[in-house]
């Protein structure tokens, strides 16, 4: 408890909590303006790239982060004093997670109330609250892989990594489409792009795509966490 | 405050005899790139000793002491500092025994004075009444009362390092570890803040600069390819005629078989 307050605490004066609860929010604000000058499909699809957009600067906001609190000695200033180095890193992820998931259902209430439906009728609540926890759910594994990149990197270079990484990885997505589940499925469901009986089986298989890999990206993180000289 | 150790065992005619031991370091290597720092330290340093660590190499005390702190990993060996080893230590227990101070001091500089005492009174289990208390006598006794709400990022680096060691002193630490402590204090602060009271209270300072140490230490390490070359009382220097500096260190270390 002590630790998910000093993290918590630390995000805040940083700013970082700030940007992590406001990003999706931005996303929704852009899409309903988009919504208004181009039509509905434009503004799906400008939620959806919002919302993608939105999963990658929290990720770099959670490397950036936990890289400042190594490079200051911060980490080592809690270490000496017996906080276990898993539990840091797990605060470093749980906490900001919780943070996104928060936001996301926010943004989504917004832009779910300021959109209009899909043409083939619009999606059941549970529907869309697994389409937004879709979308929000690529924010864990690409955190959990900026913790990684952020254990021997400078701030910068964390936030380089993250972006052009994800950068990378997008084009393979978007060549997948709808074809096949992956774990950024959760933005074709935002764009309307699946079809309408499928949602809830596509989101919660992307769910759990983006759950396993960020357990494995985590783990990855905490073993070079565990071993680097603080 | 209750101590981790009895009074009672303390003053025992036995604990005098036995001169327990604070501080075990036992076949201790670490190399970093090609260059084996540590390489098989062998160290016993009994309790209330005050101790300098001075190197060939200058990082291989500060490794040492960074090593027995938990922050970096050795290639093989075991420390036991007051009876406990890190990897099995009860958090609290360790927080509350084992005290460290860096060069960087380390301190969330968005904290304040009074916050970074108070979190590190937390991590050592200390509660209530009794915390408050010793936050108090600690930001008096270090002089840190004035500026106690001040975000440390808007102090200078003279009260950053005071407020890290006031955190190490705090939960009362039966060892403590200094690397490099205090260096931007004029050498007159820096004496009298390292003339750590308590006579149980072992403590290891890792310096590049052995002579500044000068009536702050009791006994004298070096540490030369790797392994401890020479632990001796101070007086053995002067016994010796040789002067506290690196240079003395290692001709007396030449001259005790």
């Amino acid at each position: 408890m002590i630790l998910t307050v000093h993290v918590a605490r630390q995000l805040w004066i940083q700013l970082r909590l700030l940007g992590l609860l406001v990003l999706p929010a931005i996303a929704a604000v852009v899409a309903v303006i988009v919504d208004g000058q181009f039509g509905a499909e434009a503004g799906r699809l400008a939620l959806a790239v919002g919302f993608a957009a939105a999963a990658v600067l929290s990720a770099a906001l959670v490397g950036t982060g936990f890289s400042e609190e190594i490079g200051s000695g911060a980490a080592a200033w809690l270490v000496v004093r017996a906080v276990p180095r898993t539990a840091l890193i797990r605060a470093w992820l749980a906490l900001p997670a919780l943070a996104v998931l928060v936001a996301f259902v926010l943004a989504g209430i917004l832009a779910g109330l300021a959109l209009p439906p899909p043409l083939e009728g619009a999606p059941g609540p549970v529907a869309m609250a697994v389409t937004v926890l879709a979308a929000a759910a690529p924010a864990l594994p690409l955190s959990a892989a900026a913790l990684a990149i952020a254990v021997d990197a400078s701030s910068r270079v964390t936030l380089v990594t993250v972006v052009a990484g994800a950068a990378i990885l997008a084009p393979p997505f978007v060549l997948l489409g709808e074809t096949a589940v992956h774990p950024a499925s959760g933005y074709w469901l935002v764009a309307g792009m699946v079809p309408a009986d499928r949602p809830i089986t596509v989101g919660l298989q992307a769910i759990g795509l983006c759950l396993t890999l960020a357990a494995l990206a985590w783990a990855g993180a905490a073993l070079r966490f565990r071993r680097r000289d603080l | 405050m209750p101590t981790s150790t009895p009074d009672a065992l303390w003053s025992s005619p036995a604990a005098g005899r036995l001169r327990p031991v604070a501080v075990e370091v036992n076949d201790l290597a670490r190399q970093v790139g090609n260059r084996p720092i540590l390489d098989g330290i062998e160290l016993a340093v009994p309790v209330g000793a005050r101790v300098l660590l001075a190197g060939v190499d200058p990082e291989a005390p500060s490794l040492l002491l960074r090593i027995m702190a938990g922050l970096a990993r050795a290639d093989r060996g075991t420390v036991t500092l007051a009876g406990l080893q890190r990897e099995t230590a009860v958090p609290e227990g360790w927080a509350r025994r084992i005290g460290f101070v860096g060069s960087d001091p380390g301190i969330p500089r968005w904290m304040t004075a009074a916050e970074s005492l108070d979190l590190a009174a937390s991590l050592a289990g200390i509660d209530g009444a009794e915390r408050q208390r010793e936050i108090e006598e600690f930001l008096q006794a270090f002089r840190l009362g004035a500026i106690r709400d001040r975000p440390l990022q808007h102090s200078g680096r003279i009260i950053l390092e005071r407020t890290a060691l006031a955190a190490a002193l705090l939960p009362d630490p039966e060892v403590l570890l200094l690397d490099e402590p205090l260096r931007a204090h004029a050498p007159s602060d820096r004496l009298r803040l390292l003339r750590i009271p308590g006579e149980r209270r072992t403590v290891l300072i890792a310096s590049r600069y052995p002579a500044q140490q000068g009536g702050v230490v009791d006994q004298v390490v070096l540490i030369r390819d790797g392994r401890v070359a020479l632990h001796a009382p101070i007086g053995e220097l002067d016994a010796q005629r040789l002067p506290i500096s690196l240079r003395g260190l290692t001709a007396l270390a030449d001259l005790i078989p």
